[in-house]
């Protein structure tokens, strides 16, 4: 079949991102020459912010691999990674993609036209605010590199936060800094701290201004198509360096955003059907799973997953705000509640706030075999937007990173099926 | 608008194994044929339509609609309009049992459960997890290493008295276990049996995520297998009902929403 | 018949009859029940509480409610407690204590109380760093409030002579199986790897002392046991979650001519290799003990749990190591590769069995551990 136009208006600002990762790949690369140190941190509540306030280059080997799933290569790295005994069911794919690309080694700017194989890091971050997998990766990361790793910690948010858990991740913080401090050979500087505090806190303040546009109908973007921007706000939240401080690539889309509800554009020309969804999408497959949604009048309007950060209405996730005085108890407080480290209610609360507020026709979730601490509210999730709330969901079997559990003929039948449901519910609701 | 007379309407279905043709005349069957998927789609939908067709005595050009369905439901060039596995098989059920509101599709490689309302519209469905047992194929592969006929496998199934447990959930894994029984000297019928237990526990698993409801009916290959219906009907504490012909409904369900669709194109 | 052979058949009973006796010990004594998951609780706690400890164990049944909220791609072993709940095995239970260990866990006690009316429930807070000061501070406020709620839940005060009455109980049991432990590095071990996890598991199901009794005259009678095992691969076996649900593999194993004489899993010598000190402030020994003390491939630094593997592999003379893992264990499927490594360099060969629901039948599991034997043998 000819390749189809794309049906959904998809945002400029994606090339731009697309076009700074590679470049900050590249830098980084340069950088490492002239001896600078570089950082692989967790995408959690790791204080990338710290980092950033430090001058360390800093990589997210969870991005690079997702990236690497939509670059359409991370197949033969999973494959040097179970070869070496890392198992195909019981390791994250995230995982294996990465520890697959460290051994058969990724050249910068492969495939041609990316970024390519991130620099090799000098030093190991993590911080236990996801999984568990993060530490036990960063763990096999440190003997298999024989880099230093500092891991930092704090709770499990299925309970309401106390001072003294806040106090447990300022710690963390405290004593991660005395790690950096000796392991880069320079000082902190408190300012500078605030500083990256405040852009992040602006990168969030404008990433929920452009999420809660899309309550418009119809809605002005595909929120599978933001998925990718708002990774990389997530990885340079903090950063001033332009054109990574994250800033400007969410002004420019904020502006594109306004630009289309003024002009009462949506991202689909006939929008029918506005969806919600669960868990990380399939990486390797996002577009055209937009794609072939928007030929029914489908969109994802919201998720779950765009807002593990940033927080919305009433979930205080990450509320560092630009200029606010900050402590190291205060990033704490920022940076311990987050959707991925919540238990079932939260999640529940959560997802219902956004299908009622977005209003959302139904629910469209990747069982996600690849990400545990993702999916293990996700039944949960859907026997309550079903019984409770009335709305139809689906569940396809996926995983985020690993294309070999993804079978496009059986989407295809669950997909078709559900959206004719969905078709169908809209005519009795319509009436005679 | 009265309801037209004399309006011909076509099915295929599509599968992995066999490939089934219904022709009606208004909604009753004219005739239907069933043959194996041995070629590509284009070519063995073709094959199925042109049996019926003979079988009915008339030519391509007397029928108004075709609707395809199935496996290979978007290479029948001659379809006006394709539509899925779950949302054909109930409207082919309640055609044929009109108080049916769960269908179990068992089919060579793939098991869907569909709850549908009065009107065969879909409620709710789920297909069988990709890894899991719970298809004709893995009744072939056990039928083959017990060196049975898979027309017999039901029938066995239930002379057996006592229970084995078949584990293993994958049909490489499940071939495995009932060697490992044969050499064992346990009793063939008690561990066809035991397989057919496992079938029915995992569809079981899917009617509950469907949150059944009565009527519940088989279609498919494995409809024919007692052993599967049998075991199942104790799984859930109610009867199901099998259709004479099994393997068709899905085939019988598209050529009902050809009908509908040429009614409506009216 | 002899005395060890005469305990270790009463010990197999008690494992088999742990549900009625747990019944029927409520009923006797009117004492509250508490299940944990791990050994990462502090059982001196609950004990100390008035409560008896028990722990929520994994069985070989078919895993059939839990699917409608937990998937399949989730350790079948967590799946498998769950299910229980679910069909009542554990209604006994006055309380649920799961600490922060895998996401299979919390995944684990999210759902159970979820689901499962199960009166009292805690969440432990453990940390996934053990080398910190702060990450002791942080512990021993979360065993301050677990200790708290306990006193709430059960009415009752907890007394710092109450902690340091279990303390010492538990430590007398943890002796006591370290001496059992200490008989395998014989070379005829006088137990087997099968015995030892009746011994075990019946020690998790019934009050410490009388388990502490039945252990001294275990240790009394073991040296003069005359049909010791035969088997003749001394083997490490290491496995996550350790219980009955391994038994069917571990005796395939020792039928083909192996004998398990360590272990690292959660169940065996990690629960008991370190004891809770007895100086000092009770509440902090314990918080010092179960964090210091704990090696497992879920918390950070790693390096001890290599340290531990090689060191008693070399001290137990482990001819082959046979990794029993649960499909979809992330902790122990990401440290394999390296810890298989680790004793390859001490020229000790490893097979990997992996369980769950979609997994490799006992035949052709039989045949792999014939290979293997055969390999290290001669």
């Amino acid at each position: 079949m000819a390749e189809e136009k794309p049906l959904v208006k998809r945002l400029k600002v994606n090339e731009e991102v697309n076009a700074a990762m590679t470049k900050y790949i590249a830098e980084g690369w340069r950088a490492k020459k002239e001896g600078e140190k570089i950082c692989w941190t967790t995408g959690g509540g790791a204080p990338r912010e710290l980092l950033y306030a430090m001058d360390i280059w800093c990589y997210l080997p969870e991005v690079q691999s997702a990236v690497t799933a939509s670059d359409q290569v991370i197949v033969q790295y999973h494959m040097a990674a179970e070869k070496e005994g890392y198992s195909m069911d019981g390791v994250c794919p995230y995982a294996r993609g990465n520890i697959g690309e460290i051994i058969s080694g990724r050249p910068q700017g492969y495939p041609p036209g990316t970024g390519g194989g991130i620099p090799t890091p000098d030093i190991l971050l993590a911080f236990k605010t996801f999984c568990g997998t993060l530490i036990y990766w960063w763990e096999a990361l440190k003997r298999r590199l024989g880099v230093p790793l500092f891991v930092g910690d704090t709770m499990f948010y299925n309970r309401p936060i106390e001072d003294r858990d806040v106090s447990y991740y300022a710690d963390s913080m405290r004593d991660c800094v005395s790690f950096l401090e000796k392991q880069t050979g320079k000082k902190l500087d408190p300012e500078r701290l605030k500083e990256a505090q405040g852009l992040s806190g602006k990168v969030r303040e404008l990433m929920n201004k452009i999420l809660e546009l899309n309550k418009n109908v119809p809605a002005p973007f595909d929120e599978l198509d933001f998925m990718g921007t708002a990774l990389a706000a997530c990885w340079w939240r903090g950063c001033r360096k332009r054109p990574w401080n994250a800033v400007e690539f969410f002004e420019k889309a904020l502006a594109e955003v306004e630009e289309r509800v003024k002009n009462r554009i949506g991202a689909l020309e006939d929008e029918r059907f506005r969806l919600v969804f669960d868990s990380n999408p399939p990486w390797y497959k996002f577009n055209w799973l937009g794609d072939y949604l928007a030929q029914k009048g489908a969109i994802y309007v919201t998720s779950s997953f765009n807002r593990w950060w940033t927080g919305y209405n009433g979930f205080d996730y990450g509320w560092c705000m630009m200029g606010r005085d900050w402590s190291f108890e205060d990033i704490g407080r920022c940076n311990i509640p987050n959707w991925i480290n919540d238990g079932i209610e939260e999640r529940i609360k959560y997802m219902s706030r956004l299908v009622k507020d977005y209003r959302v026709d139904g629910a469209i979730f990747m069982d996600n075999r690849g990400c545990r601490i993702l999916s293990y509210a996700m039944l949960d999730e859907a026997a309550y937007l079903e019984r409770d709330l009335g709305i139809p969901t689906l569940l396809y079997e996926g995983s985020m990173a690993d294309p070999r559990h993804f079978d496009e003929e059986r989407v295809k039948v669950q997909l078709d099926t559900f959206l004719e449901m969905l078709e169908k519910k809209k005519k009795i609701k319509r009436g005679p | 608008m009265c309801d037209p007379i004399f309006m011909i309407s076509g099915g295929v279905d599509v599968g992995s194994l066999t490939t089934k043709a219904v022709l009606l005349k208004d909604r009753k069957i004219l005739s239907y044929s069933l043959i194996l998927s041995s070629e590509k789609s284009e070519v063995i939908s073709k094959k199925a339509i042109d049996e019926a067709l003979k079988m009915a005595d008339l030519s391509i050009n007397d029928v108004q609609y075709i609707v395809s369905t199935g496996v290979g439901r978007k290479e029948v060039p001659f379809a006006n309009e394709s539509i899925t596995t779950p949302l054909a098989v109930p409207v082919g059920a309640i055609q044929v049992f009109p108080t049916a509101r769960t269908i179990i599709d068992m089919g060579a490689e793939n098991c869907v459960v569909v709850t549908c309302n009065e009107k065969g519209q879909v409620t709710n469905f789920v297909m069988n997890d990709k890894c899991a047992a719970g298809t004709g194929l893995f009744l072939e592969t056990m039928a083959e290493a017990l060196e049975v006929r898979l027309e017999d496998m039901g029938k066995l199934s239930l002379e057996s008295k006592n229970k084995v447990n078949i584990s293993s959930m994958c049909t490489v894994f499940a071939e495995s276990e009932v060697i490992g029984y044969v050499h064992m000297g346990t009793n063939k019928v008690d561990i066809i049996r035991g397989l057919h237990d496992a079938v029915s526990l995992r569809v079981f698993g899917m009617l509950n995520k469907v949150r059944f409801k009565k009527d519940v009916v088989m279609v498919g290959g494995v409809a024919k297998n007692i052993g599967v219906v049998n075991s199942l009907k104790n799984a859930i504490g109610l009867d199901i009902l099998i259709p004479e012909n099994p393997q068709i409904v899905g085939a019988l369900g598209a050529a009902i929403v050809a009908y509908n669709s040429a009614k409506d194109a009216r | 018949m002899t005395q060890a052979v005469e305990i270790l058949k009463s010990m197999k009973r008690l494992v088999e009859t742990k549900h009625d006796r747990a019944r029927n010990f409520k009923k006797q004594t009117g004492r509250k029940i508490i299940g944990y998951t791990c050994p990462y609780v502090p059982i001196e706690i609950i004990s100390a509480a008035g409560a008896l400890p028990v722990w929520v164990l994994g069985n070989t049944e078919t895993v059939v409610e839990a699917g409608a909220y937990i998937q399949s791609y989730f350790c079948r072993y967590m799946r498998n407690l769950v299910d229980q709940g679910l069909r009542g095995v554990y209604d006994y239970l006055d309380g649920i204590v799961v600490p922060r260990v895998c996401d299979a866990m919390q995944s684990f006690y999210e759902h159970w109380v979820r689901y499962i009316a199960t009166p009292y429930k805690w969440f432990l807070q453990h940390p996934f760093v053990t080398n910190t000061s702060y990450a002791l501070t942080y512990w021993t406020t979360e065993l301050t409030a677990f200790r708290e709620s306990l006193e709430k839940f059960t009415g009752r005060q907890i007394s710092n002579d109450d902690l340091r009455s279990a303390i010492n109980v538990y430590n007398t049991n943890r002796s006591l199986l370290r001496q059992l432990h200490d008989l395998q590095r014989r070379n005829q071990a006088p137990i087997s790897g099968t015995e030892v996890l009746y011994v075990l598991v019946s020690g998790l199901t019934m009050p410490v002392e009388e388990h502490n009794k039945l252990l001294q005259e275990l240790l009394q009678g073991l040296p003069r046991r005359r049909d010791v095992p035969k088997g003749k691969y001394r083997l490490m076996l290491i496995r996550g979650c350790l219980a009955e649900d391994a038994m069917p593999s571990l005796q395939e194993m020792e039928k083909l001519g192996g004998i398990i004489v360590t272990d690292e899993t959660c169940s065996g010598t990690e629960r008991f290799s370190k004891d809770v000190p007895t100086e000092g402030d009770p509440l902090s020994a314990i918080a010092l003990r179960y964090l210091r003390g704990v090696r497992c491939a879920e918390y950070s630094p790693m390096e001890r749990l290599f340290e531990h593997v090689l060191r008693t592999a070399k001290d137990y003379r482990i001819q082959g190591a046979i990794f029993l893992l649960e499909k979809y264990c992330d902790p122990y499927y990401m440290a394999y590769p390296d810890i298989r490594r680790a004793l390859e360099e001490q020229r000790i060969p490893s097979l990997l069995i992996e369980t769950g629901e979609i997994a490799m039948p006992l035949g052709q599991i039989r045949t792999r551990i014939q290979a293997f034997f055969e390999m290290i043998g001669g």
